[in-house]
């Protein structure tokens, strides 16, 4: 491709965000052109944990304009989204050039000028989806190489057979640590959960109605209304955790989520195995030992590995235009799922995890991202 | 203790255990089951070490189990209180306890064996099923790994009778498991049936499972298909069959299954079906008992039976029955430092 020619649009990201992006495209009658630097289409959810099942349902993660056939179940596993991603890429007859790595993005007056490892392309508008677990997010403690066991990160985690009668500690109870507790008890390693600070627990379904389907009601009603009721609901439904060393925050699930980011931990049954004892809970570590790690109350847990359950982080920095007023001092897009005023032609889609679900908010922000590209073009 | 009890048993329906201790028995032990007053489970060896009096003639108080003999009390993990000789600190045999899917399930503490895997999470659970059958563990599961019975020996699930030879079977053996296939013409249902389950006359039945061996469960998938298209029906059933040797001679079913759901359920009717569901698939159980408790000879050995192309899984369950189950559960074991704090 010459660098001469001025592409209308780049998706750099062919994960589900940046498909939904180029489809959406194509249904307004855009061919966008997707890089991926991976060498296959949704590269992450291939290689996430085996027994990873979406943990909203399909009605509502289904990208624009396909949905799920009939027979998918209602939490989609892991490997059948990576099918539905390779359907959805038939179905719009997207291309994605895949192996294409972008190193660099400047702004130039008819719009970007993105380096990429083959070679440079000019474009009218460049969509970021490159995801918001870009890289795994992997913090360090004090004496962590006397450590004598394994450390591992939860991205390199495929299933607890490896672990199976090892005394094993997973460092955060989001949704993933929650999960790969249960599939380690389950291959016969007996897990503790590292909780550092307050945490909220949901059941997966509720009156036979999934968290997803509640929150989206909820979403429709006026926010003061929300917040005041919601807190209420929660202190009636949901059970106090404390006596398991699980603390509820102080602030309701709806403005954790909205205001700190965190999501909720969707119980799939990994509460009901702390109950029975089965999966451990300890605070958070102080450092580490030979042998374990020793934690905020002064104990010394023992472990031969530990799996760092502790997210990920978008990792823009080196690949965006560089100005302070594009990210965020955590490094997450100040403007997503439309552009920046200032930064006309400049996107990103899929950096937002509402507790009405990641993939339903990404469908919806790439089809308003669809919307403006179309009307840029007038 | 016996290497069988390292892999985990599902021994008892949860909805069966209050706060009355419960005895029952598997792989020739006796054994207690108990639920504590803050709601967590124990399984001991169904004796006192004192004068091995019966801990299930007992009864629960707080955390403990007390035998009814003496008074003495033994908690989850075996350590026991003699209240008239403090300085003696007696312990039980105890076996690690957990509730899952609606059952209490028992192993060897600490050992490394996997739990069975359940991936369940979009259907309507069955109350669990459970039956006695009188023969021993490879008897009772050859009838349940072949579907050359299921013609003439059933009414519901299995194939015509009179075109038995056209039924497919495929058998894939691996390492740990056992995977068979089997697909052909669905035998005459009463319509009524077939409304139930959306089927038309001509449906081809499949009936595939994979058998595992730690311990010893074969999970089946039921389905039906256009016999033309192979398109698919959408009524579906899972079921998990645990085969428990309760001894020598007599083996128990523990059944746990699950069906898509059905429109029915949105009106209500959601317990009728399930239990309208148990009730047939129990009624295929107690057909299938029949026919192997009438058995002439029930020895575990194949030697000078005359096998059907159908009956190839019965040689390698024989084959991984013995090295798989009847040893202890494998697993990555490690020396460990210490012993866990659990308990």
């Amino acid at each position: 491709m010459s660098s001469g020619e001025l592409l209308e649009t780049l998706v750099i990201g062919a994960g589900p965000s940046g498909l939904a992006v180029a489809g959406a495209l194509k249904a307004l009658g855009h061919t966008a052109t997707i890089v991926d630097a991976a060498a296959e289409v949704g590269s992450v959810w291939r290689t996430h944990y085996d027994r990873l099942h979406l943990h909203t349902v399909k009605k509502h993660s289904n990208l624009p304009g396909l949905p799920y056939s009939p027979d998918t179940p209602k939490y989609v596993p892991r490997a059948t989204f990576v099918e539905y991603l390779e359907g959805y890429v038939a179905h719009y007859a997207l291309a994605p050039r895949l192996g294409v790595a972008v190193a660099a993005v400047e702004r130039t007056p008819q719009g970007y000028r993105v380096e990429t490892s083959a070679g440079p392309m000019n474009v009218r508008n460049v969509v970021y989806a490159t995801g918001y677990n870009r890289a795994p997010h992997v913090p360090e403690w004090p004496d962590q190489s006397e450590f004598a066991g394994r450390i591992i990160h939860s991205r390199d985690y495929r299933n607890g057979a490896p672990f199976a009668g090892e005394q094993v500690l997973v460092v955060g109870i989001g949704n993933t640590g929650g999960e790969i507790a249960i599939d380690l008890w389950e291959h016969g390693a007996q897990p503790s959960i590292c909780v550092r600070s307050p945490v909220h627990v949901v059941p997966r379904e509720f009156l036979g109605r999934s968290a997803q389907e509640s929150s989206i009601l909820l979403s429709h009603l006026p926010e003061q209304v929300v917040s005041r009721v919601s807190r209420w609901i929660e202190r009636l439904i949901l059970p106090d955790l404390s006596d398991l060393g699980l603390e509820r925050p102080a602030v309701s699930v709806r403005e954790q989520v909205i205001e700190q980011g965190k999501i909720p931990l969707i119980d799939i049954g990994t509460i009901d195995l702390i109950r029975q004892g089965m999966i451990g809970v300890v605070p958070g570590i102080e450092r580490f030992s030979r042998n374990g790690v020793h934690v905020t109350d002064g104990r010394e847990i023992l472990c031969q590995s530990v799996i760092l359950a502790t997210g990920y982080r978008p990792a823009l920095g080196d690949i965006v235009p560089q100005d302070a007023g594009i990210l965020d001092a955590g490094g997450y897009p100040r403007v997503h799922g439309d552009h920046d005023p200032a930064w006309p032609g400049l996107f990103f889609v899929g950096f937002a995890n509402p507790i009405t679900g990641a993939l339903r908010e990404a469908a919806l922000e790439a089809q308003r991202i669809a919307r403006v590209i179309h009307g840029r073009k007038a | 203790m016996r290497p069988e009890f390292t892999h985990w048993h599902p021994v008892l329906p949860s909805v069966e255990l209050g706060s009355e201790p419960v005895p029952l028995r598997l792989l020739g032990q006796e054994i207690v089951i108990f639920r504590t007053e803050t709601g967590r489970v124990g399984a001991l060896v169904d004796m006192c070490p004192h004068r091995r009096m019966r801990l299930s003639k007992g009864r629960v108080q707080g955390e403990e189990i007390v035998c009814q003999y003496h008074g003495w009390r033994f908690a989850r993990d075996g350590q026991g209180v003699s209240p008239a000789t403090p300085r003696l600190s007696p312990c039980a045999d105890h076996f690690e306890a957990v509730e899952r899917h609606g059952a209490v399930w028992i192993r060897t503490p600490g050992s490394p064996s996997a739990f069975p895997r359940f991936d369940v999470a979009e259907f309507t659970a069955v109350p669990i099923l459970r039956c006695t059958i009188e023969a021993p563990l490879a008897v009772v599961l050859d009838n349940f790994i072949e579907v050359e019975h299921t013609g003439t020996t059933h009414e519901l699930l299995g194939y015509d009778p009179d075109r038995m030879d056209e039924v497919e079977v495929r058998v894939t053996p691996s390492a740990d498991a056992l995977e068979v296939f089997n697909a052909g013409p669905q035998k005459q249902l009463p319509w009524y049936i077939r409304r139930l389950f959306g089927l038309s006359p001509s449906d081809q039945f499949i009936d595939e499972w994979r058998s595992h061996f730690s311990p010893v469960y074969t999970v089946y998938d039921h389905w039906w298909r256009d016999a033309k298209t192979h398109k698919r029906r959408p009524k579906f059933l899972r079921t998990y069959v645990f085969f428990n040797p309760l001894d020598e001679t007599e083996t128990e079913l523990f059944v746990f299954s699950y069906a898509t759901h059905h429109w029915l359920n949105g009106l209500g009717l959601g317990p009728v079906l399930k239990w309208y569901t148990r009730g047939l698939l129990d009624r295929e159980i107690q057909l299938d008992k029949e026919m192997i408790e009438a058995l002439a000879d029930k020895s575990e050995s194949l030697k000078g039976m005359s096998l059907s192309r159908f009956d190839r899984p019965l040689g390698e369950a024989r084959r991984r029955i013995e090295k798989i189950y009847r040893q202890p559960a494998a697993g990555a074991q490690r020396p460990r430092e210490s012993a866990s704090e659990e308990d």
